[in-house]
């Protein structure tokens, strides 16, 4: 399928049960969906049925695709609300791993040599991404998903508020309580 | 809205370094900085854990045939919508979802609570309700309605 046709033909298509259109889209933007369901869920299984789950409803949403946005915003939304979803049914017990996986870390790190005077080397730089991550986790779920489509997939923040559905002040409120949080996250642990 | 006061420029701070401000704001912000070495300080880290995020390392590689594969077996268990009735239990949630939200003062964003209701019916079609329970799909409803209040009051603070 040639690539000149848009996305948002394609979706037309896939409205009308062209297997083939749906093949194309797949083929577009399974690495997209992954990725950005991995960077809300951090984990590698849960991702890839997230995304799954996605082109499902995708498939089966199309007709309801009018054009008014982009198809990747409109696709970007789908696969958000099904991660958001996926977290709040996982909440009690992934909350538990989480903690087991930071504590684990963190008696890891106690372990290791004190830091180099140089900030710039390997190891520190490791470390120092370690709390950046382990800060990102301590997100909520929308915080971080407005945070990653901002910086991770560059969507602007009226693009991010059509995923998240919601107005774009909020998105530039959840964009600064992220990096609020981050702030006083690595205050704290540094 | 948060504690830094009004006159400090942190809640722009993220536009700002996207380029995404308006000429005006973006004056604002910097004849701000010239006078705020606290604004300044946190200019400077926002950036720098900015950056840190975006060299976040990946995530573990996709295995593309086995994506397809498993994609393959979902749809297989997602017969078409018109071919599955929509179960009772799910019709009755709507219905209550639907209540719920013609007795809520008019919106401002009517469109996003149709959406929600839009997004409700598709799960119950798409027989999403048979794998996670009404309660959850209501939850959803629910936070919609406390992201819609968010709204309002972003609107309102600046
Ligand atoms: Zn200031």
């Amino acid at each position: 399928m040639s690539q000149e046709i848009s996305d948002e033909a394609l979706c037309r298509r896939v409205a009308e049960g062209d297997e083939q259109a749906f093949d194309e889209l797949v083929t577009r933007y399974q690495g997209r969906a992954y990725r950005i369901a991995w960077g809300i869920l951090r984990e590698a299984e849960d991702a890839r049925d997230v995304a799954q789950d996605a082109f499902v409803r995708l498939y089966e949403a199309a007709g309801r695709f009018r054009g008014e946005a982009r198809f990747s915003t409109w696709f970007y939304r789908i696969v958000v609300n099904l991660c958001l979803e996926h977290r709040r049914r996982g909440r009690w017990w992934r909350a538990l791993v989480v903690r087991d996986v930071a504590e684990r870390d963190g008696a890891r790190l106690d372990r290791l040599p004190a830091p180099a005077p140089d900030p710039l080397d390997g190891a520190s730089q490791a470390q120092l991404m370690t709390r950046v991550w382990a800060a990102v986790e301590g997100l909520s779920s929308r915080q971080r998903a407005a945070l990653l489509l901002s910086v991770q997939e560059e969507l602007s923040t009226s693009e991010i508020a059509a995923v998240l559905d919601c107005a774009e002040a909020t998105v530039r409120v959840h964009l600064h309580r992220a990096v609020m949080a981050l702030r006083r996250s690595m205050a704290e642990t540094g | 809205m948060t504690a830094d006061g009004p006159e400090h420029v942190e809640l722009a701070f993220v536009p700002y370094l996207r380029g995404e401000l308006p000429r005006d704001e973006r004056d604002t912000v910097e004849t701000h900085l010239a006078v705020c070495p606290p604004c300044r300080r946190g200019l400077a880290e926002t950036r720098a854990l900015l950056d840190a995020v975006r060299r976040a390392p990946a995530a573990p590689a996709l295995d593309v045939g086995r994506f397809r594969a498993g994609l393959e077996a979902r749809r297989r268990r997602h017969r078409p919508a018109w071919m599955r009735p929509v179960p009772a239990l799910a019709a009755a949630g709507l219905v209550a979802a639907l209540v719920l939200l013609a007795l809520q003062p008019a919106p401002r964003d009517a469109d996003d609570h149709l959406a929600a209701v839009q997004e409700t019916v598709l799960g119950a079609r798409l027989g999403l309700l048979e794998q996670y329970p009404v309660v959850e799909r209501l939850d959803l409803l629910e936070d919609m309605e406390v992201i819609g209040a968010l709204d309002g009051l972003a609107a309102t603070g600046s």
